[in-house]
């Protein structure tokens, strides 16, 4: 099984974006109940770096082997799930980062820096929030854990809703039936 | 519910005794070369059917190239079998060592090209999305444990090699071929957990 990135998501139609998403494979860590809980001393910096102990993780497989462990809870804490044990993880913002979006036929997709594909809608809504000068658009990715979009995806975002009459429908996008306000 | 409890048990309980005959190919170690080494035998956390971590190393490499094997390598100076083997496994397969539980380490296997192989048994989470370093790693898989302990599932063979004939076991799994150091180790770890003691650990 060598590992493949999926391809950019310009080109892709929803179906196929739809079929990548369904084929990333991730440990079932809604089935464990881990007894023993502890702390990874790991950080998710604002923009996307995984720190161990003050280092940065650089390579981007073992980040990617982690974030397929991360979870949040209700109340906001953000942790590493394993079969036996728990570990608590600080994410400074969001967890993951949003860094290219497209319009696939009715729907909004996502790719992040994890190289996971998110395709926004019911399950995964659009958040906005911060400022009308600084807005910070929150994708809400999977279990508990939101992706923020980066400058660029958000320029991109803005884009597609300008092209779809944004300025007349007070900024908001639909994804997969739902509706989304872009201004927070 | 985690595997690890029961699987502990059951290689504890395995190690307890002595195995006089276990596989060994220190007779065709003829060079004198007796390089220490370690592999990790990472088992995924699935109590139903859990799934032993191989690699397939890339053609071009220098010591068994093209083979089926446990991520793992040379212990460096400094460093015991479980570092090595949680390390080399990280190398060669983004397998953070976090993400691993060592249950222990058990026969260590003389190879014929002068390895002293540590096995390192631990459990890992399932399903984790492993990507294999390209210069060390050509792909990786899974294979069951329970086939892999089950000693109907090897056939022996025979080859005659350094003036010998030289018997191995060899197992066909979805196209990839383990046999050598591979399926010896494992031979030897199917005399510490039996079928039966896995099957009464899961």
């Amino acid at each position: 099984m060598p590992y493949e990135p999926p391809p950019h998501l310009a080109g892709l139609t929803l179906a196929q974006i739809a079929e990548l998403v369904e084929q990333r494979k991730l440990p079932p860590v809604e089935t464990w109940s881990p007894g023993q809980v502890g702390e990874s001393h790991m950080v998710i910096a604002a923009d996307g770096t995984w720190f161990h102990e003050g280092g940065p993780i650089r390579r981007e497989a073992m980040v990617r082997t982690f974030a397929s462990l991360l979870t949040r809870d209700d109340t906001g804490q953000h942790w590493l799930v394993t079969p036996y044990e728990k570990l608590s993880i600080e994410v400074e913002d969001a967890a993951f980062i949003a860094t290219d979006c497209v319009r696939a036929d009715g729907a909004l997709a996502f790719r992040l820096n994890t190289d996971d594909l998110v395709i926004a809608g019911p399950d995964h809504p659009l958040r906005a929030a911060g400022t009308a000068d600084e807005p910070a658009l929150y994708l809400h990715a999977r279990r508990g854990c939101a992706a923020r979009l980066n400058r660029s995806t958000w320029a991109q975002l803005a884009e597609i809703a300008l092209a779809e009459g944004a300025e007349d429908n007070g900024w908001q996008v639909t994804s997969q039936g739902a509706t989304f306000s872009l201004l927070p | 519910m985690s595997i690890f409890a029961p699987l502990a048990r059951a290689f504890a309980e395995g190690h307890a005794r002595d195995i006089p005959d276990l596989l060994s190919d220190a007779h065709f170690a003829r060079d004198g070369r007796a390089t220490p080494a370690a592999v990790l035998i990472a088992i995924t956390d699935d109590p139903h059917d859990p799934q032993v971590i191989l690699t397939q190393r890339p053609r071009a490499m220098r010591d068994h190239p093209g083979q089926v094997a446990f991520p793992g390598g040379k212990i460096d100076p400094g460093e015991d079998a479980i570092t090595a083997a949680l390390r080399e496994a990280e190398e060669e397969l983004a397998l953070p060592r976090e993400a691993v539980r060592v249950i222990g380490t058990s026969d260590i296997y003389h190879t014929g090209t002068g390895f002293l192989v540590t096995p390192v048994v631990g459990v890992v989470p399932p399903g984790l999305p492993l990507v294999p370093s390209p210069t060390e790693v050509e792909a990786w898989f899974e294979a069951p444990l329970a086939l892999l302990l089950d000693p109907a599932s090897w056939s022996a063979n025979e080859v005659f090699w350094r003036g010998a004939n030289r018997r191995y076991l060899e197992l066909d799994w979805q196209g990839f071929r383990i046999w050598g150091v591979t399926a010896a180790i494992i031979a030897n770890l199917s005399r510490r957990i039996t079928l039966e003691a896995l099957r009464d650990a899961a």
